[in-house]
Formats: structure tokens, sequence, C-alpha cells
């Protein structure tokens, strides 16, 4: 069966850019930011540079050298890269169930912005005022309460299906007609609508003339102003010398450890990384329909650059400094979690500004866009997998991982009230992306060697990455996802796998979709041997 | 907002911006002889 192809160069950029761009952009970094102040750009960058950057350029490098031998997922460009070990491919299994276990709870979540989106312009939350009414307003739209505004589930429902649906039609018409196509025309388009949001945002003035401090420049503040002592502890720093003055080396270095403060790197770090969606096997299977004398270091690039932009330039610049404007600071650091930001800050904001039910479809159709360029990306290594090693048809792939899925969605749906979808983020959006990012990294620098993976990454390249990141690909990258998974292992996956936050009522639930995890697990290490079993039946008797 | 603030949100934005612009710009400035794609002009 012919291999699909992509239609241009820029086709690929954008659909990886599509992939990268999503809520985090616009809600995740805008909180972060936020609560750290201009201090958070220093461990942000250098975790661009030491770890988002070289995991980009890896991935396309493994994608372009697995596609070469008719792989688009993990498992088979593993193999391909050890092929001595019997048991690598295997752990390319996790590059196929972590973006399914992503994409159950993502699918259920973009659909409440395209139900938002509607919402906005019928103005069917015009009504709601408070922060608590808001809150109200997305609790009974997801049917964790009966109130004055949804009396059940339906409509969050008739979304999650209309969303879902739109996904497979856009993965049931392939790579260059479907997932290429979408986002050759929602990238510039989610572009243009940032921009429109950036320029209403810094024109809103002083709208509270009792608090002329509640300004944009205010509110650009808040995020930008450093405060030093949120990355560094100067008691610690001083102790540090008195001791080292005084001759006591071990008090010295004990204090030494907590000069700088681990939280604000390991944040900077966790959001490098799932904003540029690597980890994921998103990548690996996008670029494994590049030829071999396609470029990747450029296209990486490109492509980081390009969701940078939507990040840190458009994403920092709507969310808080309009909730700074209408509410001040105190309420912008309550408004701290992704949901609260984008369901409850941004709908008040858009109630007090004049076209608001304009600005609101605007804002929540960005968000829809960036969150199914997304999603799309989330199916695909799923979906390729199943063409590539059972030669199935296109249409029969999608209609097996769709019906699958869309089974699996109910867990996310309708387990939401007892931390489903939490859950499925731990281990989807959490675990399995540093794991899988840590596997690959050492795969490409220690197992593959890294000149041999130097020369590969310039095959075809337009430009020359800087020699420093072979040291960096093949040491620093792997010891900082090392430590991430090592952190995230004690201080949240400890306490979560012993259900420590767990209502008693909601353990039996989260236990179940820990099972069906495992299940899903089982069924995708079968596949695989299933898959090679059949690739040495064809070797015997071609 | 204070000077050091302003001076940090201009120079992440130079960056992005810069790093963006200058790559887009080689990326399209490049020749597409033909469509990239294919993956299988390897043996296995």
């Amino acid at each position: 069966m012919a291999k699909e192809q992509w239609g241009s160069r820029l086709g690929v950029i954008m659909a990886v850019a599509g992939s990268a761009i999503g809520l985090g952009n616009f809600l995740r970094f805008p909180g972060l930011a936020a609560r750290y102040g201009g201090a958070f750009m220093i461990p942000y960058f250098t975790a661009l540079l030491l770890l988002g950057l070289p995991l980009m350029w890896i991935e396309w490098t493994i994608g372009r050298f697995g596609g070469g031998f008719g792989h688009s997922t993990a498992p088979g460009m593993f193999h391909s890269m050890w092929e001595k070990n019997r048991f690598i491919k295997y752990f390319g299994a996790i590059g196929i169930l972590g973006p399914v276990l992503i994409f159950i709870y993502y699918v259920y979540i973009e659909s409440w912005l395209l139900g938002y989106s509607v919402f906005a312009g019928t103005g069917r939350y015009a009504a709601c005022a408070t922060a608590g009414q808001f809150k109200a307003f997305l609790n009974g739209y997801r049917g964790l309460e009966a109130n004055a505004y949804f009396s059940g589930i339906g409509w969050a429902y008739f979304f999650f299906v209309l969303t879902f649906a739109a996904n497979i039609w856009v993965l049931f018409h392939g790579i260059r007609k479907g997932i290429q196509r979408l986002c050759e025309w929602a990238m510039p388009v989610l572009m243009v609508m940032a921009v429109v949001l950036v320029v209403r945002v810094f024109t809103l003035g002083t709208p509270d003339p009792a608090h002329p401090e509640r300004n944009v420049l205010n509110g650009l503040g808040m995020m930008w102003n450093p405060d030093w002592a949120k990355l560094v502890d100067f008691e610690a720093w001083h102790r540090l010398q008195a001791h080292w003055q005084a001759g006591e080396p071990a008090a010295a270095a004990a204090a030494a450890l907590r000069v700088v403060r681990s939280r604000i790197w390991l944040d900077a770090a966790g959001q490098v990384f799932f904003t540029l969606s690597v980890g994921i096997g998103v990548i690996l299977t996008y670029a494994s329909y590049l030829k071999r004398k396609d470029d990747v270091a450029l296209s990486g690039l490109t492509a980081a650059a390009a969701n940078e932009v939507a990040e840190v330039v458009l994403g920092g610049s709507i969310v808080i400094p309009a909730a700074f404007v209408f509410f001040g600071a105190g309420a912008v650091v309550a408004f701290a979690s992704l949901f609260d930001l984008g369901f409850v800050a941004m709908p008040m904001v858009l109630q007090h500004i004049a076209f608001s039910r304009f600005f609101g479809v605007l804002w929540y159709a960005l968000l829809f866009i960036a969150g199914i360029t997304s999603s799309v990306s989330l199916a695909q290594p799923a979906v390729a997998f199943l063409e590539d090693e059972f030669d199935l048809s296109r249409g029969k792939a999608v209609a097996i991982f769709a019906v699958a899925t869309f089974i699996l969605c109910h867990m996310a749906i309708f387990g939401l009230a007892y931390g489903v979808v939490d859950e499925l983020d731990f281990w989807g959006g959490t675990f399995c992306l540093v794991l899988f990012g840590t596997v690959e990294t050492i795969l490409f620098g220690w197992v593959f060697g890294m000149d041999r993976a130097w020369t590969e990454l310039h095959v075809g390249s337009d430009i020359t990455i800087p020699r420093i990141y072979r040291w960096i690909i093949r040491y620093v990258t792997p010891l900082i996802l090392a430590v991430i998974l090592a952190v995230y292992l004690v201080q949240d996956g400890w306490p979560l796998l012993w259900m420590a936050a767990v209502a008693p009522r909601a353990k039996p639930v989260i236990l179940l979709t820990r099972m069906v995890i495992i299940l899903l697990l089982t069924a995708v290490l079968v596949l695989v041997r299933l898959a090679w079993r059949r690739r040495r039946a064809r070797e015997v008797s071609p | 907002m204070t000077k050091t603030g302003w001076a940090i949100m201009i120079i992440s934005w130079a960056v992005i911006l810069g790093a963006f612009v200058f790559s887009l710009a080689r990326t399209l400035s490049q020749p597409e002889d033909d469509p990239p794609g294919g993956g299988t002009d390897r043996k296995p």
C-alpha cells in the first residue's frame, strides 16, 4: 500500500505547529507567567534551549528515519534504530497509548469550546455576572450539577458528538487532504484571531476610573515584572555566605542546595515540554511522511518558533492583562487554573466590553481551532499504526479508532466528577510523555550513537545546528528529563498512585479507569507483537 | 510595569519573533522541487 505524503514543506510545518499550539499556549502559559512574573522567562528560555529544541530535532529525525523503513509509529522506528534488541519496540507502544489516553479527554474539553463559542454568539451566558455564576454555568453545562442554566448534560454531549465527528471527518480524509488542509487554513486564521484579540485587549485603557492602576501596562507587568525571590532564595544565599566565611563547608553546601528554587524550574521545563507536543509520538508520525533528503533541522525550528509566537507573544497578551484591567491582581491570582481562566475569567471580561458576543465567539473559536489541530494529531499515531502494520485502508483504520475512542471518551464525560480526566491526564499527559521523551532521547544519543544521529539530523538540512547541541542532546537533555520524571513520580505520582486526594466515593471509578488504562496498554503490546509476527511471516514467504 | 519588566518582555518578544521570521524566511526561500513525503525511498 502506498504511503501517504505531505503536499508541501510548509504544510508539514503547519501541521506540527498546529499539533503544538493548543489550550496550553493561551491558558496554561499565562497562568504560570502570572504566578512567577518575569523571572519565569529565565528558566523558560533555558528549558526551551536545553529541552524543547533538542527534543524537537530528535523527534523530527527519528520520524524521518523510521519513515524510510516504512514505519509511521514509535514501535517500528525504535526497532529500526536498535535492531538487535527484541524488546525496544514494546517501549514504542507508549507512543501510541499516550496520545490515545490524551485524545479521550482532550476531545471532550475541546467540545466545551465549541459549545461556548455558540453560547457566546447566542448570549446564553449573558445573565451571568459573577465568578460564582460562571462557575455554576460551567458545572451545569458539564452535568456536574442541575441548576438554573442547565438541567442535564445534554448540550455538552451534543457538542461532544459534533466535535468528535469533526475530528473523525478530518482524519478520514488523510494526511494531505485532511490534516494538512485543516492546518493550512487553521493556523493563519488562528494567528489573525489572536492578533485581533490582542489589539482589543491593548486598547482597553482604564475602564474603571475608580481604579486607575488597573490598566493594560500594569496587567502586562503582572506577567513580566520579575520577582527574583521566586527564582532565588535570598535567605539561603546569605546563609551560604555566612557558613562559607565561618569555614563550615558542610553547612554551606546544605544552604547552597536551597539557593535556587526548584519549583519554578520544574514548572518551566514542564510547560516547554508540553507546549511543543514532544514526547507524545505525534511529531514522529508526522515526520515519517517526509523523504530522506527533506530538511528536518530548519522545519523543527520553524514549528517550534511558531508555537512560541502563539504562546509568549500572543497567548501572554490576552487573558491576564484583560482580567487584570477589569478585576485587579487579586482576581487574576484567584483564577489561576486553566479552566477558571478560560471559562470564568475570560467570559466575565468579555461581558464588560463592546461587541462582547463577537469577541466571545472569536475567543472560543480560537481555542477550538487550537484544540482541533492538536486532537487530530493525537489520533494519527494510532491510525497510522493500524494502516502500516496491519495493511488496513485509511477508512478501516479510522473507523476502528473512531469506535474504540468514542466508547472510551465516555469515561471522561461521565467520570469527570470523579477525577477521571485528572487521572488520564497524569498517565497520558504527564507520565507517558516524560517517560517516552526520556527513552527516545537515550535511544537517539546513546544507542543509535551521537555521530550517526548528528549525521542523520543534518541530512538535507537547510541550517547547521551549533555543535554544542551534540553535547546537550547526549548529556543535558536526558538528565533534565530524568530529573523531571523522578520529581513528578515523587511529588505527584506517589500520592496519585495511592489516591491520597481522591474522595472515597470516587476510588472505585479511579480504580476502574486504571484497569482500562492497563487493558489498553496490554492491547497495544499484543498488537505490536502480532504486527511483528505478520512482518516475519511476510519475510519468510514473500 | 517596571523598566526591568519592559526589558524582559521586549527581549523575549524580539528573540521569539526573530527566530520565527528567520526560520520562516529561510524555509520559504528554499526551492521545493518535488513535494516532500513518501518515506519509502530506503530499503528495510
